[in-house]
């Protein structure tokens, strides 16, 4: 059963605990392909054909991610604003927010990130705490912000709290 | 340099013979110029795009089969890498090849360009 999770943003560090419904902390869990030992799911290459399988619910994780990729705003599961006013279906929306709107609806695969974006990755990094990704094996460069940003992320078996720390570690430890 | 002015929004290319890769984000509107190049092709034969469905329908290596073409845009290549590579150096001799690829290493000359897009125009530099 896949539960409601708080979302992230710049919030204070101390207050970046996220619980399912049964207390455990999950984390977003990114893979690096041929490197990593993925879980039992199976993984999903084509990101396009993923998303065909399921619908927006507006949530907030929805929405932040269409603003802060997209720049842009969610109007109903079939539909959205895009930056210049116009409404259109979210099959409309990139590859990128695609990726990480997969993520956080579709828990039960491994989601290829292999069409990623660096400002998507950042994004979802950001805002998402759930989901599996896979990366292909190489350095990312993760923008940093002025303050420090809470994440919940586990990479390379290690778990990540701060977006900076998660930053350096992509640019400088992360297989490539 | 290609400019399609006739339509809306108006595609300009300012860019010289060549392979070239967009900025490694999302969302910057490339998917749509893929699109967009589509219809068009239709209307004027020397601009054409390719993306990853296409690939059950017709090859790569078909696309430019077409001698009028001046400007082709592969979208979603990290999807079919090194699919054709032979065919897009050859091409871009004469013509244009835009691609969005986010992590394949192309073993060609290739040059980073900038796609900005409004509500009216879509400028590629």
């Amino acid at each position: 059963m896949i539960c409601n999770l708080e979302v992230k943003g710049s919030i204070p560090l101390s207050s970046s605990i996220k619980l399912s419904y049964e207390g455990v902390a999950m984390s977003l869990t990114i893979y690096f392909d041929g490197v990593s030992q993925l879980p039992n799911l199976p993984v999903e290459k084509d990101v396009e054909i993923l998303f065909m399988t399921f619908k927006l619910s507006g949530c907030d994780y929805d929405r932040r991610i269409l603003s802060a990729i997209e720049q842009s705003s969610y109007k109903d599961e079939l539909f959205f604003v895009d930056r210049f006013g116009s409404t259109l279906r979210v099959d409309c929306l990139s590859t990128g927010s695609k990726t990480a709107l997969s993520l956080y609806h579709r828990r039960d695969v491994v989601v290829s990130g292999v069409e990623l974006g660096m400002n998507a990755l950042t994004e979802t990094v950001k805002y998402c705490s759930v989901g599996s990704l896979l990366l292909p094996a190489r350095n990312y460069y993760i923008e940093c912000e002025l303050e420090d940003v809470a994440i919940d992320v586990m990479c390379g078996g290690r778990h990540f709290a701060s977006l900076d720390e998660f930053s350096d570690y992509m640019m400088e430890e992360a297989p490539g | 340099m290609i400019e399609l002015t006739k339509f809306r929004p108006v595609i300009r290319v300012n860019l010289e013979p060549g392979v070239y890769t967009f900025v490694k984000d999302s969302a910057d509107g490339k998917s749509y110029l893929c699109h967009l190049l589509r219809k068009l092709s239709t209307a004027d034969n020397r601009v054409n795009s390719y993306t990853y469905s296409d690939k059950s329908v017709f090859s790569l290596a078909q696309l430019f089969e077409n001698k009028a073409l001046e400007l082709v845009m592969l979208d979603r290549y990290d999807m079919y890498p090194g699919e054709g590579v032979a065919e897009i150096a050859e091409f871009s001799k004469g013509g244009i090849v835009l691609i969005d690829s986010k992590n394949y290493e192309f073993p060609l000359r290739v040059t980073t360009c900038f796609l900005t897009m409004s509500a009216n125009e879509m400028v590629i530099v």
